[in-house]
């Protein structure tokens, strides 16, 4: 009974919302209506079906209600789940403090009214609720919520906010080398980043939005790396009084000129004021009902709810207040504040990497597709991992002479900023990770008096990528690409920077020897390598798995053998690779890069080792059968396989091998 | 809508051989028009510049997407003039190579750019008129046999070195881009509330104004 009642409550302030903006479907999917969009049934649809919904009209034609509900099929289901997940009870106890705090409090007087209401509405506006902004449980999810914000708002807005007020408004760029250092430890991110659980998002929305989200937010303002905390961190002064002199402008100046600065904060602490109440609502259901349906849906589905839930969102940002008399600016704020706050929370779920670790079912081409290229990608960053600047036409060890400041080069910095991509969720943190590594390298140009243009910038990019070896870049920079906003994606720097990081993936994915200033010689040789090494790690698969290893020698009857030859071969192949290797991949910075010819020398010497050592093994298995026959002659009584097994262990010596052998048989 | 605050925004894509001075143009540009030289935060491979337009008063943000103009990354290229509205494909008048390379890109883009893409066809290094190795003729009809086949190839020269005619190459571009289309597409979009999809109301539009515009 209340639990209608808590229902209506809802529809009503929708209702009386939706009339305001009723026309903002009048695009493509607008000519249709709500039904026949969802009729096709599949789940993908549900959230467009909520979005596509025609401006509501509550009990007017009845019929219509009741044909959307039944061809919302999902929104049904979601009904009945969510009467199992929370037990009747408990949602009235809820409601009855709800309830409580309402009748403390005159402003809830308007909701008070409407439950009288839909006291008379009982039976048919649970139904109604399927149609209105998409399924009634999202609904009655998000009203559960907000009661529980409420609970715990009201307490935690005594509480001093401490992040922001602690905060200055306007950064100096002494404070921003405070904080700056703070950034640099990463154990900072991973409990902030801590993934939410995917498969029980209701403790998840137990929780207050404000709270998870100012965890979130203190990561992000950290991590922003402005030009006054490149130029002024601790680990390059030089490069700050040099580039301030160079460029004689307030760099902060230009800093407001092309980064509109991004405030998740502002944007959350207008989604708490008491006329966003939608629009937080809108946020909450379309939450709960992702993380519910998520399973069901394909990635590519995903993305495209994802995207008709921003129009959908930005839409209604037209409606109500704060958003509503925004500036231009203040409102691209809240869009992406509004992106950065649900690929948060829904960022298992959309994140191949992270989707495949709830280990259910991947019904989706392309989460593997992604996976996938992940695998090959680091496979080439494997395969070319030995490429410096000099293959790229670029002097690293004249250039980075001047970086060097605490041990720490920019390479490393450029390095370490490009991998903190894997610990950000929201795909503008993640661009923003993009980013820093970029500006650092462009710091490092201008501090070495180079061109800071895209000639010079190409290459270390790349090889700033391959060194950085980053785990799953192509499904970062595929899920930036599909759950970042249009209007971001493709205009402005962070797109350019973006553009060029797919740039140098692109090159590094089709890296041929023509690609490179090499010689045949060694680009051969690094090659050679490579499968070497490459064939050692396969054999090591087949080592993991017990099977028998294919040698063909006269051993082969017993592979198992402890000291079997082809283990022997095993080991000392394995160990020519490691070796070749590490000599093959010096540090970029390392000193004066390797002589190629001396390179080439130590790799053929190298090759010609291990042939040594095949020609060593065979002689080896040649005495041992030597011996094993001449064994067989003296003592022909004993079992063939254990005398085999003797001489094998000791090395086809003949003397303790007649030994081992004269006192099995004594025994 | 009052023609006093009209502003539309656009990208460009450099393309070049590395040593043409694609970028020397642009920071020549981006320091001449106005005082102070307006580097972008991170560096000089993405500039944005503005520009008026007087006769239309109109203001024009030219978003600069800089390419590695080696060889090697030659294939890299349609990621950056994907959504780019004008491309400047520079040569070195100094240069017969670097010319070819400049039609090759010239050819490039009219099969992969976007449609309605405005090239334009810069000639750098003026100031070294003594060494010319490309003919100023031979390019005037070069161009002019693009532009019979329905194109609008923009042709100029100029010296990064001394300033001279580079301003001229953005106000050419300025003039031939659809800069009502565009100011009329983000007027509806702010219009009609919420019809965010991007393209529906531009491609809508596309055909009329350009008409108007053209001639």
């Amino acid at each position: 009974m209340s639990f209608n009642n808590l229902s209506f409550n809802i529809s009503k302030s929708t209702a009386t919302t939706s009339t305001s903006t009723g026309s903002w479907s009048n695009t493509d999917d607008g000519s249709k209506s709500g039904a026949s969009e969802v009729s096709s049934g599949t789940n993908g649809n549900f959230i467009h079906g909520m979005l596509a919904k025609s401006p509501p009209q509550p009990v007017a034609d009845p019929v219509d209600v009741n044909e959307d509900s039944q061809a919302k099929g999902v929104g049904k289901t979601d009904l009945i789940e969510l009467f199992d997940k929370y037990e009747i009870g408990e949602v009235e106890d809820k409601f009855e403090q709800f309830k409580a705090n309402v009748e403390e409090d005159d402003i809830f007087d308007e909701k008070k009214g409407l439950e009288d209401e839909a006291g008379r509405h009982a039976g048919l506006q649970v139904d109604l609720q399927a149609q209105e902004i998409g399924s009634g449980t999202q609904e009655i999810g998000s009203e559960l919520q907000e009661i529980e914000t409420r609970e715990t708002e009201a307490q935690e807005m005594e509480q001093p906010k401490s992040i922001e007020s602690q905060e200055p408004s306007v950064p100096e760029p002494v404070s921003e080398q405070q904080s700056e250092p703070q950034s640099e430890q990463p154990s900072q991110t991973p409990t902030q980043t801590q993934p939410v659980q995917s498969s029980e998002p209701s403790p998840e929305f137990n929780q207050s939005l404000d709270e998870i989200e100012e965890d979130e937010q203190s990561a992000i303002e950290q991590h922003q790396l402005t030009p006054e905390d490149m130029k002024s961190h601790p680990y390059r002064p030089e490069i700050r009084s040099r580039s301030l002199s160079q460029v004689n402008i307030d760099p902060s100046e230009q800093y407001q000129q092309s980064h509109k600065p991004f405030n998740f904060h502002n944007f959350l602490e207008h989604l708490k004021k008491k006329s966003a109440d939608p629009v937080a609502r809108y946020i909450r259901s379309f939450l709960l009902a992702f993380n519910k349906q998520s399973l069901n849906l394909t990635l590519q589905q995903k993305v495209k709810i994802v995207k008709d839930f921003k129009i959908f969102m930005n839409e209604k940002f037209q409606s109500f207040e704060p958003f509503m008399s925004m500036d231009d600016t203040d409102l691209e704020n809240s869009r992406e504040g509004l992106e950065k706050l649900i690929m948060n929370r829904i960022y298992t779920h959309c994140f191949p990497p992270e989707i495949i670790k709830t280990s259910l079912p991947i019904n989706s081409g392309l989460v593997s597709r992604d996976l996938n290229d992940d695998k090959l990608f680091s496979k080439q960053l494997d395969k070319f991992s030995w490429i410096n600047g000099q293959h790229l036409d670029v002097d690293l060890d004249k250039l980075g002479s001047q970086a060097h400041h605490d041990n720490v080069n920019f390479m490393d910095y450029a390095i370490k900023e490009f991998q903190k991509i894997n610990t950000y969720r929201a795909p503008r943190d993640k661009i923003i990770c993009i980013l820093n590594a970029c500006k650092i390298i462009f710091g490092f140009l201008k501090v070495n008096n180079q061109e800071t243009n895209a000639d010079a910038f190409m290459p270390i990019l790349i090889i700033i990528i391959i060194k950085s070896k980053v785990d799953h870049l192509i499904s970062n920079i595929h899920y930036i690409e599909n759950f970042r906003s249009q209007e971001w994606l493709s205009h402005g720097e962070t797109s350019y920077y973006l553009s060029s990081l797919q740039g140098a993936v692109n090159f590094i994915e089709n890296i041929e020897f023509g690609d490179l200033s090499i010689s045949q010689e060694e680009f051969d040789a690094h090659m050679e390598a490579w499968e070497a090494d490459e064939k050692v790690k396969q054999q090591q698969l087949q080592m993991i798995k017990p099977q028998p290893i294919d040698l063909p020698q006269p051993l082969d009857q017993q592979p198992n053998q402890a000291l079997s030859p082809s283990q022997v071969l095993f080991t000392s192949a394995e160990m020519f690779t490691k070796s070749i290797s590490n000599f093959l991949s010096p540090s970029p910075q390392g000193s004066p890069g390797p002589d190629n010819e001396h390179l080439i020398q130590q790799q053929r010497k190298e090759i010609q080792q291990q042939k040594l050592q095949v020609e060593q093994q065979k002689k080896q298995e040649q005495l041992i059968n030597q011996t094993f026959d001449q064994l067989q002659e003296i003592i022909p009584t004993l079992d063939k396989n254990i005398m085999r097994d003797i001489v094998t262990m000791n090395k086809g010596d003949m003397d303790s091998s007649l030994d081992a052998c004269l006192q099995l048989v004594s025994d | 809508m009052s023609d006093n605050n009209r502003f539309a925004q656009f990208k460009l894509v450099l393309l070049g051989e590395s040593a043409v001075g694609k970028s020397s143009i642009v920071h020549r540009f981006v320091k001449n028009t106005f005082d102070n030289m307006r580097e972008s935060t991170i560096g000089a491979a993405f500039l944005t510049q503005t520009i008026t337009l007087p006769e239309s008063n109109t203001t024009i943000k030219f978003e600069i997407w800089d390419t590695a103009g080696q060889e090697r990354y030659k294939s890299l290229a349609p990621m950056y003039y994907r959504n780019a509205n004008a491309a400047l494909c520079v040569y070195d008048i100094t240069s017969r190579s670097s010319f070819n390379k400049a039609q090759d890109w010239i050819k490039e883009l009219k099969k992969q750019a976007p449609e309605g893409i405005v090239i334009c066809l810069v000639g750098n290094k003026l100031d070294l008129e003594n060494e010319r190795e490309v003919d100023q003729q031979e390019v005037i009809e070069y161009v002019q046999e693009l532009n019979q086949e329905n194109d609008n190839v923009i042709l100029s020269e100029c010296s990064a070195k001394n300033g001279e005619g580079v301003l001229d190459i953005f106000n050419k571009i300025g003039r031939a881009l659809p800069v009502e289309e565009v100011i009329n597409g983000a007027n509806n979009r702010s219009r009609q509330v919420g019809s965010r999809k991007p393209g529906v109301n531009l491609s809508r539009q596309q055909n009329q104004p350009q008409s108007s515009n053209c001639c």
